[in-house]
């Protein structure tokens, strides 16, 4: 690149995908939602409104409360985008869980048999296996489709159950630490450093957001991003104008899994500094929502990712300061999610008679 | 190995098979009608959750395995609701559906210790390796082996079948020939979420486990890849539920089957799903109903 | 029908259209693409609701919520597009619909008893047992009108009921239709074919713009003066004929055969083709004869069984489209927004999909050089008269006959040695069918060789130097235009060679 970097121009553009009137119908059903929410916590005999305090309280209250939801973001963002370009290709790719965790796998092994390297080295190193491991992982998901045929949906959710059981391995059997549900501690030169100690925000934030703009470049400003777009639409004429669908197809798997991967492994050397049991709070699953309610546009992934994240973060102190269990969260994501879909603010285009 | 090892591996096998036989049935009958019931794992684990309940308040197992069936068929009105009503993704909201309701925590610790007793059939579980294998099962083992043909039937020898074929292979034809495509998917959604959801009940029924987070363990998917390599046949969704409860049970073996024994647990576990993978691969030919995932707008509707 | 009014958005599709149907009468409903044809008969048969007017049957004034509530008054459509299901047998897509859901058994063998007794006393001959998918389209026709006839229909709608149909197909309708007039049914043709009216019809009411025109009996009009109501003016000429010049062979088809890929049966079979430069071969047949799978094989998307195909010399037997389009291959397909288009795409990115897919408009690194795509989009646009000439317009927003403009400006703007255009005025107005005609003879007088894929005969005609009639994928009449023979094309079309036309003509119909 030369002199002109992005300006303002540029991220006013990027900004601009979703149209205001489905952003306005998307606040709509946000409000909808907690509606419907704080009657059902009403039901339960609880002050709605001490809850909504609760959770925004928790999650945006003070810095280290902000800084906390920041690095819940970065996980659902990363496999927010996971979800979100394979989606574009109308590619159901829901194995995100799986490729985060092949990535944390590959990160504690590279971390824990490489010898020791200096931070700056190592660091670098890790993620790049984290990596290849989630492109590959993602990768024969869509080998299985072009290939054979097999259903994307079914295969990359059996091996999102692999992939666990791989990483469980690595904790009971590899690695093992004791009584701990974790593997042994990655060296300390492996950790990422923390750019925001007041918040606790490590490098891990600017790693996400500079990988979202890396996906929104593949999207908008490159050949492939735009065929990964023409072949969701409209496979069929997209063949016929020569596109490689196969290739494109294994391409976007593999794609959508270095994110994932990535997402894996700055788990495992962030604050964790080690593969823990249960790592993931379903970021993998609920990047699908990030993705959607960020209606498939990579700019829009990480504020949709800090909503999520603030719901998911804000709802842990639920327990201790109302009678509400933490899952509370999660049922308020799914009622969102699905008045989303219901009110038809989410909707593919699908190209006649493209069915699978 | 020997025959007792050989006998119990299948004996489990189709115990363990039952939930995701019953599940598999109701997928197909939805996906026959052209809805991609992608939200079957909810609707299990939701029937699982149901049966717990019902078994932890002292009601009895079979007190939970019918509760599933209301709560089934409510499952399946709202999930009709949003495909068929709303035209939204099927397969988006399905996922989201599946994987929003395992309410983590909420559930957690319904335990329960009873589990259905096995029935042995007179004369019949006196057969040798066959009896034993087939006939010394759960009695919801035996409803789920006796709903496959009449699933058959109704799918194939009723005007009811006959229609949400054609609803699932094109309905536009079923438009003009004057039935209601959304009544078609509706009623096929809510049959199909009552026998899902009753699947789901039966796994608390046989495994004894109780209820714990996530206990269905993506069996619900599972079956999904069951409907698609028994090809919307419910005698091939047989054969394809038993594969998978095989090689479930051989975990349970896997000790006993000395050389085997070194791999690690985790090996074993992800059998069943390195299975449906291969299933899946192997039953590439394999053709969904043609509308099967599509929304469908009535004509004459806002447009 | 009594001042039928719809409107779609801002658009008037029926504006207060009077429709009188007697009988035992064969009605034809004559217009042009958008006159309002299919909306009127929707609303006749229950599809769509008018906004305003009335229908009367048999004196009574009605209200049709639904196409079971028309059908119930004994009138019923068959669609352009059947509305059948390709997996289900003959029989079964005869009965469906005709008892209630809750009904428990259904008897498949008495079901097949029943749609033979109907098609024997209609005299429309099936096999109930048959899968749809596995019979031609005539018989699927017939397995259309027997459907309306087993739930009791008096009245047949029919949308153009001949446009996949060959002479012979055509010819039996007719027939059909005129078995079913002396048995007290009526049928309402929509067509746009003129001579169809005065073949079978006993009146005509003509639309246009929405609007009535007039109702004719027949014998009290001549077709010049339905065209004139039609559209409006007198019917343009066709563009005139240059000879052929006959330049080296560039396409060279040598033994190729194609599987139907649902079938799997051969569609095309041994097939040998050759199209020179300056030249354009037109290819006609009955819909079904393997006419698409020849031009789906020869764009690269449809795997050929066995065969070569030869660009100037280059086997591109086995290359993706891509290599095709590099070695100078040019395509216009036959549906063009499932082929052709990414209607959800901008115009820019449409005419940029094939460079893209050979990795061109790239810019320093590997980013898309986004002003030139639209700069480059905005030119062909403006050379090739699209409306709106946005490149920022998504193609769904475009008429049919400027889509087709967009296709043939990206297919052209390749500079193509060998266009493939199938059906490529297909659902386009006059105006447009003018433009595409031109385009293609202007690719064949700079020395371009088309090959041209129609079943209009006029078309085939009025464009080709050369001409050859596909029958079951098999060339059955070859002939070079100037003395080819109208009636021997529309014989061979149907499968009968000249020999033994006479001895059994329509014989070809019953091999079904």
């Amino acid at each position: 690149m030369s002199g002109d970097a992005p300006g303002r121009g540029l991220l006013t553009r990027a900004l601009s995908t979703p149209d205001p009137r489905a952003l306005a119908t998307g606040v709509m059903a946000l409000l909808g939602t907690i509606v419907v929410v704080s009657l059902m916590v009403a039901a339960l005999g609880e002050d709605p409104f001490a809850a909504i305090r609760t959770i925004i309280e928790g999650s945006f209250g003070d810095t280290t409360a902000f800084g906390q939801t920041l690095m819940v973001a970065v996980p659902l963002a990363l496999c927010g985008a996971a979800a979100a370009i394979p989606f574009t290709a109308r590619l159901w790719n829901v194995g995100a869980e799986g490729q985060m965790h092949i990535g944390a796998f590959a990160a504690v092994a590279v971390a824990l048999t490489l010898p020791a390297l200096p931070g700056p080295v190592f660091i670098p190193l890790i993620l790049l296996g984290a990596i290849v491991a989630g492109a590959l992982w993602a990768g024969l998901a869509g080998v299985l489709k072009t290939a054979f045929g097999a259903n994307e949906v079914i295969v990359t959710l059996m091996l999102n159950f692999v992939a666990i059981l791989i990483a469980t391995y690595a904790i009971t059997g590899i690695w093992p630490q004791g009584v701990a549900p974790s593997t042994e501690q990655v060296p300390d030169s492996t950790v990422l450093p923390v750019v925001w100690s007041g918040a606790n925000v490590s490098l891990a934030l600017p790693i996400a957001l500079a990988a979202l703009v890396a996906a929104w470049v593949l999207m908008s400003r490159t050949g492939l991003g735009l065929q990964i777009r023409s072949i969701g639409l409209n496979p069929f004429a997209s063949l016929m104008n020569g596109m490689r669908v196969q290739t494109v197809t294994v391409a976007t798997f593999a794609i959508a899994g270095t994110f994932a991967g990535l997402a894996g492994a700055m788990e495992v050397i962030g604050e964790n500094k080690a593969l823990v049991t249960n790592f993931s709070a379903n970021y993998g699953y609920l990047g699908i929502a990030v993705a959607l309610v960020a209606r498939l546009a990579p700019a829009w992934i990480f504020p949709s990712a800090v909503l999520f994240a603030a719901l998911q973060v804000g709802s842990q102190s639920l327990p201790a300061s109302t009678g509400i269990p933490t899952s509370f969260g999660q049922i308020i994501i799914a009622a969102f999610v699905l008045g989303l879909l219901g009110a038809r603010v989410i909707r593919l285009r699908y190209a006649e008679g493209a069915v699978q | 190995m020997n025959s007792t090892i050989v006998i119990s591996v299948f004996a489990t096998g189709i115990a363990l098979m039952t939930p995701v036989l019953w599940a598999a049935l109701g997928e197909a009958i939805a996906e026959r009608a052209g809805v991609l019931n992608i939200g079957i794992e909810g609707v299990m684990l939701f029937g699982a959750l149901v049966c717990a309940w019902a078994i932890r308040e002292g009601a009895g197992i079979w007190t939970g395995l019918l509760l599933a069936i209301p709560v089934g068929a409510v499952l399946g009105l709202a999930l009709a609701y949003l495909w068929v009503s709303r035209g939204a993704d099927q397969i988006v909201s399905g996922i989201i559906g599946a994987t929003s309701l395992l309410f983590d925590e909420f559930l957690k610790g319904v335990g329960v210790v009873t589990s259905l007793d096995e029935i042995s059939i007179p004369l019949l579980s006196d057969i040798p390796w066959i009896g034993e294998i087939v006939f010394q099962q759960p009695s919801v083992t035996y409803l789920a082996l006796l709903a496959a043909p009449l699933v058959f039937l109704l799918l194939n020898r009723t005007w009811f079948g006959l229609y949400i074929r054609s609803a699932g292979e094109k309905p536009r034809a079923t438009e003009t020939a004057g039935l209601s495509v959304p009544a078609l998917r509706y009623t096929a959604v809510v049959v199909s979420c009552v026998l899902i959801c009753f699947g789901g009940a039966s796994l608390i029924a046989i495994t004894s486990g109780g209820f714990v987070t996530n206990v269905t363990a993506g069996q619900g998917f599972v079956a999904l890849a069951i409907v698609v390599l028994g090809r919307w046949n419910p005698f091939l969704i047989v054969g394809g539920a038993l594969l998978f409860g095989v090689s479930q049970a051989l975990q349970f073996q896997a000790q006993s089957l000395g050389f085997l024994s070194s791999l690690p647990p985790e090996a074993w576990l992800s059998l069943p799903y390195l299975v449906t993978i291969v299933a899946v691969v192997v039953a590439k030919s394999s053709r969904y109903p043609n509308a099967c995932g599509v929304p469908f707008t009535p004509a004459g509707a806002a447009r | 029908m009594l001042g039928i009014t719809k409107r779609f958005g801002p658009v008037t599709a029926c504006d207060g259209i009077d429709f009188v149907l007697g009988r035992g009468e064969v009605h034809c409903l004559l217009g042009e693409n958008g006159a309002g044809k299919t909306t009127l008969m929707s609303i006749l048969f229950g599809l769509i609701p008018p906004d305003d007017g009335q229908i009367i049957v048999d004196g009574t004034s009605v209200q049709f919520g639904s196409p079971r509530d028309a059908l119930n008054h004994g009138i019923g459509m068959v669609h352009q597009h059947f509305m059948l299901v390709p997996e289900f047998t003959v029989a079964e897509n005869v009965v469906l619909g005709s008892r209630p859901a809750w009904t428990p058994r259904f008897d498949r063998a008495a079901a097949e008893e029943e749609v033979r007794e109907v098609a024997r006393t209609s005299g429309l001959e099936v096999d109930p047992r048959a899968l749809i998918r596995d019979i031609p389209v005539d018989v699927q026709q017939r397995v259309e009108i027997l459907k309306l006839l087993y739930r009791g229909a008096k009245v047949l709608i029919l949308d153009e009921p001949t446009a996949s149909l060959g002479p012979a197909g055509i010819k039996s309708l007719f027939e059909g239709l005129a078995t079913l007039r002396e048995q007290g049914h009526s049928a309402i043709l929509i067509t746009h074919k003129l001579t169809e009216v005065t073949a079978v019809a006993d009146g005509v009411t003509v639309l246009r713009g929405g609007r009535l025109q007039g109702s004719f009996r027949q014998g009290n009009t001549d077709e010049a003066e339905l065209a004139r109501a039609m559209t409006g003016g007198d019917i343009a000429a066709l563009p005139v004929r240059r000879a052929a010049s006959g330049g080296e062979v560039v396409l060279r088809v040598r033994g190729l055969t194609v599987k139907d890929t649902v079938t799997g049966r051969n569609a095309v079979e041994d097939l040998d083709l050759e199209v020179a430069a300056g030249e354009i071969v037109g290819i006609a047949g009955v819909e079904g004869n393997g006419q698409r799978e020849l031009a789906d094989a020869l764009a690269g998307v449809l795997a050929p069984e066995s065969g070569t195909i030869l660009l100037d010399d280059a086997d591109i037997t086995a290359m993706p489209p891509r290599a095709r389009h590099a070695a100078g291959l040019g395509v216009i397909p036959e549906d063009r927004l499932r082929w052709g288009l990414v209607a959800d795409l901008t115009l820019a990115e449409n005419l940029a999909l094939s460079d893209i897919s050979r990795g061109g408009l790239r810019r320093r690194g590997r980013l898309l050089d986004l002003d030139g795509m639209q700069a480059r989009a905005a030119e062909l646009l403006e050379t090739y008269g699209v409306r709106p000439p946005n490149p920022k317009a998504r193609a769904s927003q475009l008429s049919g006959g400027n889509q087709q403009k967009v296709v043939i400006a990206r297919e052209m703007s390749r500079q193509p040695r060998l266009l493939v255009a199938a059906q490529p005025t297909r659902g386009l107005d006059v105006g447009a069918i003018d433009y595409v005609h031109r385009q293609i003879l202007d690719m064949r007088d700079r020395g371009g060789a088309v090959l041209l894929v129609t079943n209009e005969l006029e078309e085939l005609i009025a464009l080709s130097d050369r001409i050859a009639v596909m029958y079951r994928g098999r060339f059955v009449y070859r002939a070079v235009t100037a003395d080819a023979d109208v009636d021997a094309i529309a014989m061979a079309m149907a499968g009968i060679s000249p020999e033994d036309a006479d001895a059994q003509p329509g014989a070809a119909m019953e091999v079904a």
